[in-house]
């Protein structure tokens, strides 16, 4: 089956080494969200980042006297959070459960630790981080585009 | 059908420049600005259109346009046109009521490759108002399922106002043996469904990139888009298609409006393989 995009959480997992990979398992629990659930509030310190193993999550962007808006929806295998990696640490949105979802929570402030510590792990994180960065700015242009508009 | 059968120039129908009167037997709106018309011939028996051709549809008065078949058009069965208003004539169109007659021309172009899909997995890529020269195609790959792999639609709108054939949708996605996943680029409040541009759909739909052929249709950059994608995870540019939207007047490849590089698109398109344009599409301007 096609297997020349993988979802950055999946990949993230699946390039590690056997070492690397025991660590980040040493970090990590299975969480179930029910549908609604908020998984980080926007601006909250990013403590916790997730992988989606099964179910929906949107990204939101709350705004005063109206509901929040989804920007993204996220599905199976994706990446829920980057901003864990780079100084604030604060989540730039709203992550809710829009069905209910099985994920794999990682605690951000060891993988930041061990990130330090070990650059080859550093450079797996960073380079699956960045691709997965690329791959929203090139979707966010392309909806800016508008290209379902008229003038096309 | 071969790459080379689907790349070859289908014959003109006879008469080629003479519209044949239709009337109007049902009109509805798909969206705000997007209405499906149902047509039959007037008299004498209408012609067979294969799905991916188009019509030149003549209001008679205000001018023709080419409009690609959305539904029917097979022997015994209605024609459907589904059409944006968007200048003179497709509003003229979309004002078109139960009764009123137009005039047609065609069938016209290449037709999507469904035979050359036969045992492969299909994926079918649309956006806006991409999914209409489609639609028949998803219904025909869903009314001889066996002859398929696995199939799949992905489809991006604009927003949930946007969506062409909800009901339809609806109907397809409740069924188990295909996959259908839709997004929109903006949500609203009654939106529960996915976010984000359709390329982004792709990793959610399984295929074997060996043994895919994927028909893709929308706007050209979408297009181009989703055939890298699509190249990207192993499938050939040659088992992609896409339908080329040029502007069309004769419709027989004499006037030269819709030539593109070394193609009519009247003629040796709309819709041909990714492979054959695929470094035209990279040229500015063209």
């Amino acid at each position: 089956m096609s297997e020349g995009r993988r979802r950055a959480g999946a990949d993230l997992l699946s390039r590690l080494g056997a070492n690397d990979a025991a660590f980040m398992e040493s970090v990590s629990r299975r969480v179930r969200f029910r549908v609604g659930d908020v998984l980080f509030e926007e601006a909250a310190d990013a403590e916790t980042f997730y992988v989606i193993d099964q179910g929906k999550v949107g990204l939101e962007l709350t705004s005063p006297g109206r509901p929040p808006i989804v920007i993204q929806t996220l599905g199976d295998g994706d990446l829920v959070g980057i901003s864990w990696l780079f100084p604030p640490q604060r989540w730039n949105w709203r992550a809710k459960a829009l069905t209910d979802t099985t994920a794999t929570s990682f605690d951000a402030a060891a993988v930041r630790l061990a990130c330090d510590r070990d650059s080859a792990l550093a450079r797996q994180v960073l380079e699956v981080i960045a691709r997965e960065a690329v791959g929203r700015l090139q979707s966010t242009r392309l909806q800016l585009l508008d290209l379902y508009g008229e003038s096309r | 059908m071969t790459h080379s059968a689907q790349s070859t120039t289908p014959p003109l129908p006879a008469e080629a420049m003479l519209p044949s009167p239709y009337r109007v037997v049902a009109s509805r709106h798909e969206t705000a600005d997007t209405v499906t018309i149902d047509l039959e011939p007037v008299g004498d028996r209408g012609a067979a259109f294969a799905p991916g051709q188009f019509a030149m549809v003549y209001v008679f008065g205000v001018g023709e346009v080419p409009i690609s078949v959305s539904g029917g058009g097979g022997a015994g069965e209605s024609l459907s046109h589904t059409v944006r208003a968007v200048g003179a004539v497709t509003r003229a169109i979309c004002g078109l009521e139960a009764g009123d007659e137009v005039g047609i021309r065609g069938p016209y172009g290449t037709p999507w490759p469904l035979a050359e899909a036969h045992d492969k997995d299909v994926v079918v890529a649309a956006g806006g108002i991409g999914l209409a020269p489609l639609r028949p195609v998803v219904r025909r790959l869903l009314t001889d399922r066996s002859r398929y792999g696995t199939v799949s639609l992905i489809y991006g709108a604009r927003s949930p106002r946007d969506l062409l054939f909800g009901s339809e949708l609806q109907e397809w996605r409740s069924r188990f043996d295909a996959e259908i996943e839709v997004t929109v680029d903006r949500s609203d409040e009654g939106w529960f469904g996915d976010v984000g541009v359709v390329t982004g759909l792709l990793p959610r739909i399984a295929f074997d990139p060996a043994n895919t052929l994927a028909m893709v249709c929308g706007p050209e950059i979408m297009m181009k888009v989703i055939a890298r994608e699509l190249k990207a995870t192993g499938v050939r540019p040659e088992d992609v298609f896409i339908s080329l939207e040029r502007n069309m007047k004769c419709a027989v490849g004499f006037c030269g409006h819709c030539q593109y590089g070394p193609d009519f698109a009247c003629r040796q398109g709309p819709v041909v393989p990714y492979r054959r344009v695929m470094e035209r599409m990279r040229v500015v301007e063209l």
